[in-house]
């Protein structure tokens, strides 16, 4: 027979599943029936929430059955004022899915409506400092799993009635909850309808982290470069925000997506900010001679020590051959087998209890690098070389843009191994080529070096003085360009003035 | 926002792609033209040069706004009617596809030379012009883009032009201005080719969103390489003297070997130089592919007909082919630089001629045109 009534389709939805609470109650002459999955729900505040409010308003109000309630159904979900939000249902195909959402259900016996509750009960961890992205100064608030908390972090910096949170379900059995952030008044409405479509594009039964949008929205699918900005940090975030990009949360992932990002942005901490310029500055200096020792050092040094010998000076050839003469591989075989090595410590040291992991880096680092020079199998200026490259791959503060030059490096060690400074020039120059093709939702990756924005360019391998930002970088084209009026600083002339009045008198 | 293959370049775009292959063509041998012709005032022939094309950039910014959109492959047969046009359109494609010829052979020459010398030529060839050809897939944006970004690169070759007046010597320069008017004259005349990349305006102009600004960016391209090159003229005069830098294949790379670095980790310090100017030169490369695969498209292709934007990259195989085949053919640089003169001299009168060609007709057109509404 099929099911009637609401109780029976929703039972016949649900199929009894193990974590299902189903509760039923009776007050006023009246029954009905509490159903909600256990964890999802708070179930220390069913009471408070649900059961006190309801007998509040049966006595209050009186209905005697189940029509007479069915006549008040479009006040009864005003009843429960002291949860976060109430909707009143008929589609039992909706019932349940708020119910797999955290919901809790009140169902009156025999009738065609329910009353769902909002009541969140499910284990949250506190924002906590990304351990991928640690800064020295600034707020250690990074994203948790849950969406609410993350786009709360981002409310709380930003106190403006123009920040728009969009809500989006994607993946068929996931239904994951995505959240579009962005500044109505800064964001260009381009980019915002670009990025809907790309989002509304997505046809996915399953949505367990931001990257597997991250993959399906972005620009260039083949390319290993990240077109799209991962990452925990809500300063992050927020100041991406001020600059007329558009973020995107998942729910269950702590790694925002910001759109759209050049690469200049992704050799940028918020730190640099937090510093002053000038050591923001170095740091940012730091950061890219780090990144182009790490991609050309290893390839620079086979070019020159195996192909090009004949470039070098003289004796610092002798020396290199002297150390290298025990060695029983050629020049490439060496560099990639201390390689390999560091990626697999690398990739180890990530699985591995953190106290273990520091030890075993010390003991593998020094022990193996000891016997390993020792038994002739590698020498000791390649362990140097690639030790420095492998350190200062991460140097960057982008993990993906790491990973990026990760893969890359081999590809430079390829050309240098075959032809040499020439082949490692050419593979440099064919990288940026394809750099050079790149756009993130309509912004190129180069920017602002190409094309070239000379305002937006003094703050990229250096840090511009905030005094001197008064205007927002047309990159991301934003609607509003002004940042700040004129912020008088100790050394204004007007400052100045009266300070000279102070001094007279 | 998906990528278009051929939107509109900003002015800053527009700028690098008239900028790179003009300051990276000759870069390396150009001083020998002057030298031989002039002497010691060699690097006058650099001032003179830059007063000849000026008129070039006029003739173009002029059919920039006659024509708004459409390059000179599209407008020739337009003004010089359809068989003269198509005549003319070949010999402009040919003066470039020359120079991308000649452009690509010193670069693999430099490097089989100085780095792959036991590397088969035929190999570095094919390497070459396949990896510009993949930008050049990609469309004049990407490829401005990528000109654009190297502009560290040529701020670099200047630097390396500053470091290398070390050894300048003003004795080598001197006396000044020892040479008849006619001399001058004649070695900026046959200096011009230096600046022909320029004539690349005639097709870049249909690309720019700020129509306003084609001339004047175009001449502080002049400009600048004319200074830069006027700088490293007289330098390179004053260190090797005239008669001196006439005995080098590349001058250039000589000069800059004169420079002397305390704790250098490389031994000759010209390797810095071939690297930055082979950046250049892919760079270049790739805008002439570009530039030549669609002027060839626009030709085999009826006006207006919407695929002739994608079928360039068709083109660009086939280019790609007779390119490494036409460079495989040139036995040595010696043989290119003894017929440097006379590639200079018609491919100069192709590109003066038909610009002066196509101005005269057209204003001539517009003349009878307009007497014709008068009746």
């Amino acid at each position: 027979m099929p099911p009637h009534t609401l109780q029976e389709k929703l039972s016949a939805l649900l199929h009894s599943p193990w974590d299902l609470v189903r509760r039923p109650f009776t007050i006023e002459r009246l029954q009905f029936e509490l159903i909600y999955l256990k964890g999802l729900v708070k179930e220390e505040r069913l009471d408070e929430a649900i059961i006190r409010p309801l007998q509040h308003f049966l006595t209050t109000t009186g209905p005697d059955s189940a029509q007479e309630l069915l006549s008040i159904a479009h006040v009864f979900s005003s009843a429960f004022i002291t949860s976060t939000e109430t909707r009143t249902i008929e589609s039992p195909e909706e019932a349940a899915n708020l119910l797999l959402e955290g919901w809790a259900l009140l169902l009156p016996l025999d009738s065609q409506f329910l009353t769902a509750v909002y009541l969140p009960g499910w284990t949250r961890r506190k924002p906590q400092e990304p351990t991928g992205e640690k800064s020295l100064r600034g707020p250690r608030e990074g994203f948790t799993e849950d969406l609410l908390d993350n786009v709360t972090l981002i409310r709380r910096w930003i106190k403006d009635p123009n920040l728009r949170v969009e809500e989006k379900t994607i993946g068929k059995r996931t239904r994951t909850k995505v959240v579009l952030v962005f500044l109505a008044d800064l964001a260009s409405p381009t980019l915002v309808t670009e990025v809907n479509k790309r989002l509304d594009a997505i046809e996915i039964d399953a949505v367990l982290e931001s990257g597997y949008l991250e993959e399906l929205i972005t620009d260039d699918r083949l390319t290993v470069f990240p077109l799209i900005q991962a990452t925990e940090r809500s300063d992050k975030v927020t100041a991406a925000l001020l600059e007329g990009r558009v973020a995107i949360l998942v729910d269950k992932s702590p790694s925002a997506l910001v759109v759209p990002v050049t690469i200049n942005e992704l050799y940028q901490s918020p730190e640099d900010y937090y510093l002053g310029y000038w050591l923001g500055s170095l740091l940012r200096l730091i950061r890219l001679t780090g990144n182009n020792l790490a991609i050309l050092l290893p390839g620079l040094y086979v070019a020159l020590v195996q192909v090009n010998p004949e470039l070098l000076p003289t004796r610092l050839m002798i020396n290199i051959a002297g150390l290298r003469a025990n060695v029983p591989f050629p020049l490439i075989l060496e560099v990639a087998f201390i390689a390999f090595a560091l990626e697999i410590f690398f990739e180890s040291s990530i699985r591995l209890p953190q106290p273990v992991a520091s030890v075993g880096g010390v003991v593998t680092g020094i022990v193996l690098g000891y016997a390993s020079l020792q038994a002739g199998i590698v020498s000791s200026p390649t362990l140097v070389v690639m030790i420095v490259a492998t350190i200062s791959l991460y140097s960057g503060p982008n993990y993906s843009m790491s990973i990026a030059w990760r893969i890359l490096k081999y590809f430079l060690l390829l050309g240098a191994a075959l032809f040499g400074v020439f082949g490692l020039n050419l593979f440099a120059v064919l990288i940026l080529a394809h750099t050079a093709t790149l756009q993130s939702f309509g912004v190129s990756y180069l920017a602002p070096w190409a094309p070239l924005q000379p305002p937006a360019l003094a703050d990229g391998p250096l840090r511009k003085p905030l005094w001197l930002k008064k205007r927002r970088f047309s990159t991301y084209r934003p609607l509003d360009k002004k940042r700040q009026g004129n912020t008088r600083g100790e050394d204004s002339p007007a400052l100045r003035k009266e300070g000279d009045e102070d001094k007279e008198t | 926002m998906k990528i278009k293959k051929h939107k509109a370049l900003s002015p800053s775009l527009f700028f690098f792609l008239l900028l790179v292959p003009t300051s990276t063509f000759s870069f390396m041998y150009y001083p020998l033209t002057g030298a031989k012709v002039i002497g010691s005032d060699g690097y006058l022939a650099i001032p003179v040069a830059f007063l000849f094309t000026i008129p070039l950039l006029l003739i173009a910014t002029y059919f920039s706004y006659r024509y708004p959109g459409l390059t000179i492959i599209e407008y020739t047969p337009l003004v010089l009617g359809k068989f003269l046009g198509m005549v003319c359109n070949l010999l402009y494609l040919a003066v470039y596809f020359m120079l991308t010829v000649i452009l690509l052979r010193d670069a693999i020459g430099l490097a089989y030379s100085f780095l792959l010398n036991r590397t088969p030529f035929f190999f570095i060839n094919i390497l070459m012009v396949g990896a510009a050809l993949y930008l050049s897939y990609y469309g004049i944006s990407s490829t401005a883009r990528l000109a654009s970004f190297l502009l560290p690169a040529i701020v670099f070759l200047g630097l390396m032009i500053f470091l290398s007046y070390q050894n300048w010597q003003v004795i080598n320069v001197l006396p000044l201005c020892k040479q008849p008017l006619y001399t001058y004259i004649r070695g900026g005349a046959l200096s011009l080719y230096v600046f022909y990349p320029l004539g690349l305006l005639f097709q870049a102009a249909a690309f720019t969103k700020r129509r306003k600004k084609i001339f004047s960016l175009s001449l502080l391209v002049l400009a600048l390489v004319s200074g830069f090159y006027f700088l490293n003229f007289l330098g390179i005069t004053g260190v090797f003297t005239a008669e001196g830098l006439t005995r080098y294949l590349w001058p250039n790379l000589e000069f800059v070997r004169t420079i002397s670095f305390p704790f250098a980790l490389f031994d000759d310090v010209g390797l810095i130089l071939l690297v930055a100017w082979g950046v250049l030169a892919y760079s270049s490369t790739t805008i002439l592919f570009f530039f030549l695969a669609h002027g060839l498209s626009q030709l085999t292709l009826k006006p207006g007909n919407a695929q002739s934007v994608a079928s360039y990259q068709r083109i660009l195989v086939v280019l790609g082919l007779i390119t490494v085949a036409t460079i495989q053919s040139i036995p040595n640089l010696d043989f290119l630089r003894a017929r440097l003169n006379l590639f200079q001299i018609i491919s100069g009168l192709i590109l003066f001629g038909l610009s002066f060609l196509l101005l005269l007709t057209s204003l001539t057109r517009r003349y009878f045109a307009r007497g014709k509404n008068n009746e």
